[in-house]
């Protein structure tokens, strides 16, 4: 066990850091090569738009995304639950582990926004 | 000099969506030296611990649990309402983020760490684990605290970005602080999703030497 952490997790971070730098690469090229980012760094670059059918569409995408929040929220909390209720019955590691992983990966795309680290027009 | 020969000299390395495309970069750099240090605490809990864990009351660390993930909740909300404009929402919720962090912090010190009076009236440390309790106290002590440190700091940023908000700062089309902020925020709960089994539900429950 110990053996296996101490030679897998060099083995992980390495391969983590390998894939950072690929996509260094890959997403920055010279400015000059790249076409203007409208929408390039905000969750909605475009300006609030003025009355009409513009601004409900605008409203309504306002809502969605305080909706998808509190969804991802509610997904985290009920993991957690099953968690503690596998350490309380059968005490595995496995399965916990993968809950963490689930748990981490729904942050990691809904909360911290990892696609707009390679993605051109994210969100 | 004329506006026609300031534009000649404008790099396109000087517009904001670079500088944010960049600074985006150096942001994920930053996490994965962060990762470096929390994954090396980890590490040291699975080796020194093995199999076994401090025998702790599950039910505080899962409320601060709860309490760190809904001011997860709140800092999205805070990030959402400032991309679409709306800066009553998001000063509102960055100030619940930070109230719900502080109160992580105290859960943590008081709770967790057990400071308290004893009773000669000493502000003591300790009530269920010491750090010196061997390699429980010491790992148990070295991975919150090392975490705390890191939600302190992350109140201290929203609280920042807070004032700069309310004194006009930031709309839907510039906001890189609040972002960065946000991530940062998202990071320290990330890091607790793995410390919390791993300091709290898996493995042996076992009363180290002296807390029998």
């Amino acid at each position: 066990m110990n053996a296996l952490i101490l030679i897998g997790l060099p083995v992980i971070l390495g391969a983590g850091i390998l894939v950072v730098l690929m996509l260094m690469a890959r997403i920055m090229p010279p400015p000059a090569d790249r076409k203007p980012q409208a929408a390039d760094a905000t969750v909605a670059a475009t300006p609030v738009p003025a009355r009409g059918p513009e601004y409900i569409k605008y409203q309504a995408q306002r809502i969605l995304s305080y909706r998808r929040g509190l969804v991802v929220f509610l997904g985290l909390a009920i993991l957690t639950a099953v968690e503690l209720a596998i350490a309380l019955t059968t005490g595995n590691l496995v399965p916990i582990a993968i809950i963490a992983l689930g748990k981490a990966a729904l942050i990691l795309n809904y909360f911290m926004h990892v696609r707009t680290v390679w993605v051109e027009e994210a969100h | 000099m004329t506006a026609v020969s300031e534009h000649a000299h404008e790099s396109p390395y000087d517009s904001y969506q670079w500088k944010t495309r960049t600074n985006r970069m150096g942001m994920w750099l930053f996490f994965l030296s962060e990762t470096f240090i929390f994954g090396g605490l980890l590490v040291s809990r699975f080796f020194l611990w093995g199999g076994t864990r401090p025998h702790l009351d599950p039910w505080i660390p899962l409320a601060i649990t709860i309490i760190l993930l809904i001011s997860s909740w709140a800092m999205n909300r805070a990030e959402m309402a400032i991309a679409y404009d709306d800066r009553k929402t998001f000063l509102r919720y960055l100030l619940v983020t930070a109230f719900l962090g502080t109160l992580f912090f105290l859960g943590v010190l008081l709770f967790e760490w057990g400071w308290h009076f004893d009773e000669a009236g000493q502000f003591v440390l300790g009530r269920h684990i010491s750090p010196t309790d061997g390699v429980y106290g010491a790992v148990l002590y070295g991975m919150t605290g090392m975490h705390a440190l890191h939600v302190l700091s992350g109140v201290i940023v929203i609280l920042l970005i807070w004032n700069l908000g309310r004194k006009g700062h930031f709309s839907a089309e510039r906001h890189w602080g609040v972002e960065a902020t946000a991530i940062y925020w998202h990071y320290v709960d990330l890091v607790w999703v793995f410390f919390y089994p791993a300091l709290y539900l898996i493995g042996t429950g076992v009363f180290p030497a002296g807390h029998g």
